[in-house]
């Protein structure tokens, strides 16, 4: 019975007679895929067709030709000659097509992304029941039909959205298109104003869902095509869902928490959904095998798209390098050092404060008479101090020598010598660890993103002990920075 | 712009076919004699220039169109960026235009000749009563539907991916 309600459920079956349902009911059976079990597989032979009952399913289309790099641990969820993949959870949605239509092979590889429950009916039960029943055949080729019509309709208007850059617009466009058959009360005509605005983007989900359940036949037809549509609009949906829940997991903690366990939780909470998306890194081969070292890497810009409500922005370059690189490695959030909140920035302040973080002071924040940074030379003692202790107590620090964050193309720009005088002066000397990293200031949920961890190396080895100020300087600008601009190079490549 | 069938019916040259030249299309492979005549019997010969108009989008779809020569282009129009070159079709034989085989039976692309072309044009009737006959033979008839509309699909996707290459379909 539950198989029959499943098939009668299903857009693909709903229009055909309850005899050939129940008959194939009769004759399809049920299969359970583990996390990560692979379903279907693009290019092997269409064997089966199959129906989603429980679960979630993720849909990939492998590029013609495509694959430029292999897909490796180290490897994200874009790389390998991919398509990003299409989640796909609703009840009755098919699968597998190609089953049906000559060659017989499958155009998409799907995997389960959860366990998974597939109503699985084999090629040569509907070539039966055609041969028994011509008039059903008919009537299923008439809607196998419309399902690759469907499809190809979505993926029309998925090339105008990758094309433009603009969803609204290619809702619009798919809406126009059908327009003759489409109410014009219908809550489907207001998707493209929810998706103008990230605030509204939720309203355009539930409208959605709602719609795919309860709409009329050509709403719930276009609301899961635009559903297929918006996979990435979702995904920076769930980015800036994330980026909230990492903020207040911070801000909103405890008072008694302490900042190591603050870093760690969000850290952890970062590399959550930093693992949803495209990265490389390469080069982990070059970290110390023991933390307490500094790490200097090129800062870049953040994304408008993950600015909080409260006005912050959560910088991804950073956190990734701490969460991804470091965290992974030695098991404890790095301790980074950050600008100080400037007056009225409460968002930015509620969070580096609750961190522990090493805190420098750019020239228009202005201390008040019980900061304890009241100079220059006092904020720059206070500097040194923190992170020598950091330093000797075993902990790493990642210093973005810039002092200012740019675009990919720009960056990076020249260095300031801060983190180079405190590598300079502790004993044990710290190792540098150079990283580069490539864009990050892009939108996380489209682009690709490199780390790339270089050779460290000690002041002292180049410089020697007690080292003069203009010599640092001059090697800081002319040997580290110049190295620094081939290595974002190289990852910005590494990237493509 | 001239749209030369679909609206214009009587503009470009036109010829009469024979069950024997459907034989000799792919898409005909396998059906009976007795409905090669029938098709035959209603199916035209068409010969378009560059540039011409076969099918324009969202216009109600009245025939099927299969490529027996020349170049075809398939537009597809978007509200605030125009026609967006999809793919072009040159394998002679292939199905042109398929939305004569699909409710709500519009045109879901323009398709416009890229150089002197000949079509075949083969009314949605003379399929539908074929259909009413035979229904296994329907289902047959569109199965081939099925595949040449996966083929343009494949297409489309391989053009989703490198934008740059218009898919030949």
């Amino acid at each position: 019975m539950d198989t029959l309600e499943l098939l009668r459920g299903s857009p693909f079956f709903e229009e055909m007679e309850r005899e050939h349902l129940e008959h194939f009911a009769r004759h399809a059976r049920m299969r359970t895929f583990e996390p990560g079990e692979r379903i279907i597989a693009q290019g092997d032979p269409a064997t089966a067709f199959y129906v989603l009952d429980r679960g979630k399913i993720e849909l990939s289309f492998a590029r013609p030709g495509g694959g430029t790099l292999p897909a490796t641990e180290e490897s994200g969820s874009e790389t390998g000659g991919q398509t990003p993949p299409h989640i796909v959870g609703h009840r009755g949605h098919p699968v597998g097509w190609a089953s049906i239509v000559e060659p017989h092979r499958y155009r998409a590889t799907a995997v389960a992304r959860e366990k998974t429950v597939m109503l699985e009916l084999g090629r040569g039960l509907f070539e039966e029941r055609a041969e028994e029943r011509p008039d059903f055949g008919l009537a299923f080729m008439r809607r196998v039909l419309w399902l690759i019509g469907n499809h190809l309709s979505t993926t029309r208007t998925r090339l105008v959205a990758a094309r433009y850059g603009d969803v609204p617009r290619a809702v619009r466009a798919l809406l126009e298109h059908n327009a003759a058959a489409l109410s014009v009360a219908s809550p489907l005509h207001k998707i493209p104003h929810y998706l103008e605005n990230r605030l509204t983007l939720d309203d355009a989900h539930h409208t959605l869902e709602a719609l795919e359940r309860e709409g009329d036949r050509t709403e719930r037809e276009l609301a899961a095509q635009i559903t297929g549509l918006l996979d990435e609009v979702w995904r920076e949906v769930e980015v800036f869902r994330r980026l909230q829940e990492i903020y207040e997991i911070v801000a909103g903690a405890p008072e008694g928490m302490s900042p190591e366990e603050l870093r760690r939780r969000s850290c952890e909470a970062f590399a959550r959904m930093f693992e949803q998306t495209g990265y490389v890194i390469r080069g982990e081969e070059n970290l110390p095998d023991r933390p307490g070292h500094i790490f200097v890497m090129n800062h870049l810009s953040n994304h408008l798209d993950n600015l909080l409500p409260n006005d912050f922005i959560l910088t991804l370059d950073t956190h990734f390098v701490s969460s991804m690189v470091l965290l992974k490695k030695y098991g404890e959030a790095p301790v980074r050092v950050v600008r100080k909140s400037d007056p009225g920035e409460h968002g930015h302040q509620r969070f580096y404060d609750r961190l522990g973080y090493i805190y420098v002071y750019s020239g228009h924040v202005d201390p008040t008479d019980d900061d304890p940074a009241s100079s220059p030379e006092e904020r720059r003692r206070l500097f040194l101090d923190a992170a020598r202790r950091h330093l000797r107590e075993g902990r790493n620090i990642v210093i973005c020598p810039e002092g200012t964050s740019t675009e990919t193309e720009r960056s990076p720009v020249p260095f300031k010598t801060g983190a180079f005088h405190l590598a300079a002066g502790v004993r044990p000397e710290p190792l540098i660890v150079p990283i580069a990293v490539a864009n990050f200031d892009k939108k996380i949920t489209r682009t690709k993103t490199a780390t790339v961890v270089h050779e460290p190396f000690r002041i002292s080895d180049h410089l020697g002990e007690n080292v003069g100020k203009e010599a640092l300087r001059g090697f800081v600008n002319d040997v580290v920075y110049a190295r620094f601009r081939r290595y974002v190079h190289e990852a910005v490549e590494l990237a493509r | 712009m001239r749209v030369v069938i679909e609206r214009d019916g009587d503009v470009g040259a036109r010829g009469a076919v024979t069950a024997l030249d459907l034989t000799g299309l792919r898409f005909f492979e396998g059906i009976p004699p007795w409905a090669l005549e029938r098709l035959a019997s209603s199916a035209r010969r068409v010969r378009l220039e560059s540039g011409d108009v076969v099918v324009r989008q969202n216009d109600e779809a009245r025939a099927a169109f299969f490529l027996l020569s020349g170049k075809a282009q398939v537009l597809v129009y978007f509200e605030g960026v125009g026609d967006l070159l999809m793919g072009v079709q040159r394998d002679p034989g292939s199905l042109l235009a398929f939305s004569a085989f699909r409710a709500p039976y519009r045109h879901t692309s323009s398709v416009r000749c890229e150089e002197a072309s000949e079509l075949l044009r083969v009314p949605r009737g003379a399929f539908e009563q074929l259909f009413d006959e035979d229904a296994y033979l329907g289902y047959r008839i569109l199965k081939k539907v099925a595949a040449a509309m996966d083929i343009r699909l494949a297409g489309a996707l391989a053009f989703l991916e490198a934008p740059a290459n218009p898919a030949e379909l």
